[in-house]
């Protein structure tokens, strides 16, 4: 106790901290955890992603303690779309989230359950982090990263102030924007800020192929396939959307299609 | 290219176990030409017959019959050979062996009187010996069935040795890891966090949930994969996992049960609901911030126990197509059971979720 009173005394700047855990009984244990920590103000607690995304980006506070599994969108979903980036703990039951959640450039991954000591350590870190202001250093890093190779089943895309959930299954095909890809359902249009690369290797192959350096699409949308220039096809899908297929998508798409 | 042949005609030879293996028509070669060896020699021997008639008798007589042997496979097969013999198999035997005797008779006969026109002491023979063929043609047509019958029951007999083996296998390697196949740990640890929580909050309420978690762990700690158990242990059991995840989702999950008395005494594998239920609580109440409703009911129609297990879910909740992990764990297991296929269905709409197993019960 000795060592906390102590920090209070030489860090007398307030946190702002929000809670986005789906159960009660874990949002109460943290609150009894917290009150430790009076330098800790919790300024909102919420029961899943959507809501606790809107509030981050509202309330802007300094640290969020963070459940991945989650209704609606799960903690990493949620951290793909935020504008404002806090300081994070991942509270979970999942252990094999924890070199990701480094990857988002977590302070701490609690393991439920856990104990005061555990969380006392995450919370000086949390401090720590938060006083030097250094939390953007290594999102940078983040890009380059992303070893897991999971495949996804939905993408979560901001136009605005709405948040866009697009089921795998409705995707059509995705164009390279400069620092963006550009999503086409089969009704809509999305702009996500992920590299080619990472929906590339996220996006089940036996689905998707990449025929072109800006184009991946879906298999099932192909309608059929041109002979363009000398050696240069271009593939028209069912809507009649013509893309052309670069000189290293041909072999590719010959082989998936099997002509 | 003998591949090739081999292969197509094992295909058009609809399974016949003479041809299994190569060995086999090597031996049915074999067998046959002994018989017509010794049909030979008695014929140029023993009747004095010329060496040209007596190696076409033996040939032809002998030819046709291997030849029908092999047909008379399809008949055999008809006649579902694994199970026991009939008396109407019997008779559909009996049938089918004069036919097959006259058409055999009749066919050597004409060739013979064809190939040998105005060889009138060949054809007194042929004619006195009528009654030797017709014994030695009842005797091949016995020996061909009887071999048949020994072959399909031989090969079931191996099949079944064979998936029993396989069967202990898969058991032994689930029941390594039976917790860890059953009860997702997730459940386990999110569970221990909510008593960790509790016993600030609510002291009593964490000791009540300690006694439901060790219960729980103990049922699904005791039996085996294959032991079977009351509907009623299940419920009771199912109920506790309940008890438990309403502790942590509060409102947002409500269960109901419909189920009559008559369906408490339906045998069922034990364990078999949790996967059930934890895959609707995963899919409904884990994605959804509205209460989820699950509601168990049964069926009891004689020959089977049916239990059916509906949520709706959050139709904003874009889900994964197809079964999870933990359905198709459930159907594996039926299937090995009861070696029986379709015993999982699923039904999955715009709003509700259905999960409908079928447990065949045994007559008592």
């Amino acid at each position: 106790m000795k060592s906390l009173l102590k920090y209070r005394k030489k860090n007398n700047k307030m946190i702002t901290a929000i809670i986005v855990e789906d159960e009660k009984l874990a949002r109460d244990l943290l609150r009894d955890y917290l009150k430790d920590h009076a330098d800790i103000k919790i300024i909102g607690e919420f029961g899943d992603g959507f809501s606790g995304l809107k509030a981050i980006n509202d309330l802007k506070p300094d640290l969020i303690f963070l459940d991945i599994q989650m209704p609606k969108l799960t903690g990493f979903e949620m951290l793909e779309v935020l504008d404002h980036t806090p300081a994070i703990i991942f509270t979970t039951a999942y252990d094999q989230y924890a070199i990701k959640a480094f990857e988002h450039n977590a302070v701490d991954y609690l393991l439920k359950p856990y104990s005061r000591l555990r969380f006392l350590e995450a919370v000086k870190k949390a401090r720590e982090r938060i006083g030097s202001g250094d939390i953007n250093i290594t999102e940078k890093l983040l890009e380059h990263i992303d070893t897991k190779q999971e495949i996804i089943h939905r993408v979560v895309v901001r136009s605005g102030s709405k948040i866009h959930v697009i089921p795998v299954e409705e995707i059509r095909y995705i164009q390279a924007e400069d620092d963006y890809v550009m999503i086409y359902t089969k009704d809509s249009k999305y702009l996500k800020q992920k590299t080619m690369k990472y929906f590339e290797s996220h996006l089940s192959s036996q689905d998707f192929i990449r025929i072109h350096r800006s184009y991946i699409i879906r298999l099932s949308e192909i309608s059929q396939m041109q002979l363009y220039e000398k050696d240069s096809y271009i593939v028209i899908l069912k809507d009649g959307t013509k893309l052309p297929v670069s000189k290293g998508g041909y072999p590719r798409l010959k082989k998936l299609l099997d002509f | 290219m003998a591949g090739v042949i081999w292969r197509a005609f094992n295909l058009y030879s609809m399974a016949n176990p003479l041809f299994e293996r190569r060995q086999n028509i090597y031996i049915y070669i074999l067998v046959w030409f002994l018989i017509s060896a010794i049909h030979f020699l008695t014929g140029t021997i023993y009747f004095d017959l010329p060496f040209i008639v007596a190696a076409a008798d033996s040939l032809i007589y002998n030819g046709l019959f291997a030849l029908i042997a092999v047909i008379l496979w399809y008949p055999v097969r008809y006649n579902n050979p694994e199970g026991k013999f009939s008396l109407s198999a019997l008779v559909t035997y009996l049938v089918l062996g004069i036919i097959i005797l006259t058409f055999w008779l009749f066919m050597g006969y004409f060739i013979l009187k064809i190939l040998f026109t105005g060889n009138e002491a060949y054809f007194r023979f042929l004619n006195d010996s009528f009654f030797v063929r017709v014994l030695f043609g009842a005797l091949f047509f016995i020996a061909t069935v009887l071999l048949y019958h020994l072959l399909v029951n031989n090969r079931a007999l191996e099949e079944k040795r064979l998936n029993e083996t396989q069967l202990n296998l898969l058991v032994r390697e689930s029941e390594l890891n039976a917790l860890r196949s059953q009860m997702n740990p997730h459940f386990l640890f999110n569970s221990l966090n909510s008593i960790s929580s509790l016993t600030v909050s609510n002291p009593e309420k964490a000791r009540e949930m300690i006694i439901q978690l060790s219960d729980f762990l103990r049922y699904a700690l005791k039996y085996g994969q294959r032991e079977e158990t009351t509907f009623a242990d299940e419920l009771k059991n199912i109920e506790l996992y309940l008890a438990i995840e309403k502790t942590r989702f509060e409102d947002k999950l409500v269960f109901e049960k419909n189920i009559q008395g008559i369906c408490l005494q339906a045998k069922v594998p034990n364990m078999i609901l949790q996967p059930l239920v934890e895959n609707a609580i995963k899919h409904g109440v884990y994605e959804s911030t509205t209460p989820v409703v699950i509601n168990l009911s049964c069926q009891e129609t004689g020959e089977y126990f049916e239990i059916r297990l509906k949520n709706n879910f959050d139709p904003e909740y874009k889900s994964r197509t197809g079964a999870g992990l933990g359905l198709k764990n459930v159907e594996n297991r039926l299937q090995l059971i009861y070696n029986m296929k379709d015993l999982l269905k699923i039904n999955k709409q715009e709003n509700y979720f259905e999960v409908i197993i079928k447990i065949p019960q045994k007559k008592q």
